[in-house]
């Protein structure tokens, strides 16, 4: 186990604090940050890959394999924390090209390597398959208006990506199993602090209890036609969440239910607003379709090649922001907030929790009322990659949009112009009545 | 009536901020009321940008948090202490520090700092600077010497290194572009007595006070680019723009500054027209110092810049890439034309701009793609190739 604080003495790290620790043996989970703040503003105390599972049949996950990385069947390379690493180009198992949607300014990163023994398939030593090649990088940007993290371009944020990047080579090999599904298992817990208005809290007797419950979420999709109106942004929202909730993300690389989840620290009855949330954690994994181009309106967007994915040359709208070279991918997601299941029961960290079937980790107990707060948000993603031919290098980049964290007051004069709602969202669903854990 | 004039303020160099650190953080723990060895000062090199924290109050929890308006009178105390001892303030080789906090602050909002338990530790003050696009306020800038800005224009300029660098900052490896060096601008003439006009706000620069229950101070952050003292120039007020979004906006368009992003170089705090609306804010210069730069593609893998906001002086370009699929290779410098042309692949662009008549200078930097592009990524190529990194 490799640990170490950041930044050091002397160290640049674009004013992101926390802890690294590569965690092997048992319990192992690679590469894992914690307590992660931004000019002292805190994001999440705690992200890391819980599981990566691979397979031969997408309708037989009782077949798969599960991994965790660290563990002795997807090993640590070497027992270090690797700082702004950079292949050797004649390294015949470097990571895939590192894509970025848009050249946010980097300050830091820190990496690991993991491989299986063998075969990831079979036994280790059989050549039924070939070997599982994972690189793990967090990277870090600094504070930017540009390039544009949102495409009305008015939102200044620091990001972080917490990237696996895998490879798999078959070309010129003889496969007696194939793997046909990869799937990696993220476990992202937020918690933000709370921020509000001078003129809402003058007057008013304020005494927060300690670990009173801060933060709450929003689950939002997007339109893919410019709207007409600006109250029409948003074809589908939840804000607050009122209960712990799953969802689909993407299916096969497009479109699904959702497209983007937001975690905010707020006291009750003060919502952040919407689009805004200049203080708060981001996270996107599609925009609209409209979004893309330049074009005013009801709503003026700047747009941008970093809100369409890159296809065959061309940037393609609306698509899901994957890496083009495992664009079939879907992305299921839970958001879970119940502090006792969060902390020291089956959802805790240190459990590395992950069930072959992404819901049954959640659907045996009720879902959580979360819309008054929690003292964290755990976003859930369980990224799923579908192989599309054999005989060929599958490789890729899974999580490449990333998170960003703004920390901005919202009384400035970009947060008044955009002229966001801090009213409660709910369509087209309402509030009442009973909530399942599947959303929509 | 409008004003037909407006201000401008040059940048202090970060350099000289950056070494009167020790200085600045006895100025900083004098006004939190701490000792010598309590607090810890960080100078950002390349923006002057100042963080500031007492490690010992700052993750401790005092107990309940006190009422927001003490905070805030708290932190304001601090802001002026600040102020107070910089003032009289001189580097080794006698020259005024400069202003480290803008001239007027406005309190814009509050934050609940919590500790490492995520129990409520501190109130996070959170102010906008504001500045007077006419006369500076009476908190220590004054009008323009004649003779003065040319000194320090000329300063700023040749403070650039004999290798001609302009710093790029924030990307791997480091980088510069090589710029040559530009030659100092001409002297401004006398500014005539101007109307007071009421401040105006500074975008893009958060100052957050951290203070304690117990109105102690844990941290300051200021995305604040301290000004050069004592220094302003007047100069012509642009033309508004036509403004395309009438029906959509809220306001008509209204001055204000804008501070760039941390890691862009700056040399002035100049003024834009600003509109707001449903699109957030709309920029247009408002002065000839007040430069902006967009790269835009103009087929075959060439590449421009659309400047405006420039003086109708010479331009200098300074451009550099590198590959998104070959990071390994670096940035390359790619010279200095009006232009850039790159080979097949998908690249990280980037150009510095300098007004030479004025010293301004603004970076754009986009992802540039150029068709086919092969799996590998292709690697960048340029009609002037110059080593970098």
């Amino acid at each position: 186990m490799a640990t170490r604080k950041f930044p050091l003495a002397g160290e640049d790290t674009g004013n992101w604090s926390g802890e690294c620790s590569l965690l092997t043996g048992a319990p192992s989970a690679g590469l894992v940050l914690r307590d992660v703040k931004h000019d002292n503003f805190s994001l999440a105390r705690d992200m890391r890959v819980v599981r990566v599972w691979i397979g031969e049949d997408q309708s037989r996950p009782e077949n798969w394999v599960s991994m965790r990385l660290g563990a002795s069947n997807l090993p640590a390379i070497e027992d270090k924390i690797a700082v702004d690493a950079v292949d050797d180009p004649k390294d015949p198992n470097k990571a895939p090209p590192l894509e970025l949607l848009a050249p946010y300014p980097r300050a830091r990163e820190f990496s690991a390597k993991f491989n299986t023994p063998g075969a990831v398939l079979g036994d280790p030593a059989s050549g039924d398959s070939q070997p599982l090649f994972i690189t793990q990088r967090y990277l870090f940007t600094r504070y930017s208006l540009t390039p544009f993290h949102e495409p009305l371009g008015v939102l200044t944020a620091a990001r972080v990506y917490p990237l696996l990047q895998f490879r798999y080579d078959a070309r010129n090999v003889k496969e007696r199993r194939r793997p046909r599904i990869l799937r990696v298992d993220y476990r992202l817990e937020f918690a933000l602090e709370p921020q509000v208005k001078m003129t809402d809290l003058v007057g008013r007797s304020f005494k927060p209890k300690s670990r009173e419950g801060f933060n709450q979420a929003s689950i939002i999709l997007d339109p893919d036609t410019r709207p007409t109106a600006f109250s029409d942004l948003f074809a589908a929202a939840e804000k607050p969440l009122p209960t712990e909730a799953i969802g689909q993300g993407l299916r096969h690389g497009d479109k699904a239910d959702w497209d983007n989840v937001h975690v905010w620290g707020a006291l009750v009855g003060l919502l952040p607003s919407t689009p805004g949330v200049t203080h708060g954690c981001h996270l996107h994994w599609r925009w609209g379709a409209f979004m893309l181009v330049p074009g005013s309106g009801a709503v003026t967007v700047k747009g941008g090649p970093q809100f369409g994915r890159p296809a065959a040359g061309l940037v393609q709208s609306g698509a899901g922001l994957v890496d083009w070279r495992i664009s079939d991918q879907s992305l299921r997601f839970a958001i879970t907030g119940d502090a006792n299941r969060n902390a020291t029961g089956a959802w805790r960290a240190s459990a590395g929790p992950s069930e072959r079937v992404f819901d049954d980790l959640f659907t045996s107990e009720q879902p959580s009322l979360i819309k008054d707060g929690a003292p964290s948000i755990v976003i859930w993603l369980s990224f799923t990659i579908f192989r599309q031919q054999s005989d060929t290098l599958w490789d890729g980049t899974v999580m490449l949009p990333g998170i960003y964290f703004a920390h901005d007051p919202e009384n400035t004069p970009i947060a008044l112009g955009l002229g966001g709602s801090t009213e409660e969202m709910h369509k087209p669903g309402s509030v009442s009545g009973s909530f399942g854990w599947i959303r929509p | 009536m409008k004003p037909n004039s407006v201000s401008v303020y040059p940048l202090a160099d970060p350099a000289m901020i950056a070494g009167a650190g020790s200085a600045i953080l006895k100025i900083l723990q004098q006004a939190a009321g701490g000792s010598e060895d309590d607090g810890e000062l960080q100078v950002d090199p390349n923006t002057g940008m100042l963080r500031f924290v007492r490690p010992s109050l700052l993750d401790t929890s005092e107990g309940a948090l006190g009422k927001p308006e003490n905070a805030e009178q708290a932190a304001r105390r601090f802001l002026d202490a600040v102020r107070a001892y910089s003032a009289s303030l001189r580097s080794a080789d006698g020259r005024t520090l400069p202003n480290l906090l803008p001239p007027i602050l406005r309190t814009t909002g509050l934050s609940i700092g919590v500790n490492s338990a995520g129990d409520p530790a501190h109130w996070v003050v959170r102010f906008t600077p504001l500045i007077s696009p006419g006369l500076v306020p009476q908190s220590g800038l004054i009008s323009m010497v004649a003779g003065t800005q040319k000194d320090n224009v000329a300063g700023q300029a040749g403070s650039l290194p004999a290798a001609a660098t302009m710093p790029v900052i924030g990307s791997p490896g480091g980088r510069v572009l090589p710029v040559p060096p530009s030659p100092p601008a001409p002297p401004p003439a006398p500014s005539p007595e101007l109307p007071v006009a009421p401040p105006v706000d500074v975008v893009n620069a958060i100052i957050d006070v951290r203070v304690t229950s117990r109105g102690s101070i844990c941290a300051l952050t200021s995305r604040w680019r301290p000004l050069a003292a004592n220094e302003v120039i007047t100069t012509g007020l642009l033309p508004e723009p036509q403004d395309e979004h009438a029906n959509e906006s809220e306001t008509g368009p209204v001055i204000g500054y804008l501070v760039a992003s941390d890691c862009d170089p700056q040399r002035f705090l100049a003024p834009y027209f600003l509109s707001l609306g449903h699109g957030g804010l709309v920029s247009a210069p408002a002065s000839t110092y007040s430069l902006t730069a967009l790269i835009i593609p103009v087929g075959s893998g060439e590449f421009r810049v659309m400047v405006s906001g420039n003086s109708s002086g010479q331009l200098r370009y300074g451009w550099a890439a590198y590959s998104l699929s070959q990071p390994e290779g670096g940035i390359v410098g790619l010279g200095s034309e009006d232009r850039v042309h790159l080979d097949p692949g998908i690249y990280n662009l980037i150009v510095d701009v300098m007004d030479l008549s004025t010293g301004a200078i603004c970076r754009s930097e986009s992802i540039a793609p150029v068709y086919p592009i092969e799996s590998n990524g292709g690697m960048a190529g340029s009609s002037n190739p110059e080593g970098g990194g």
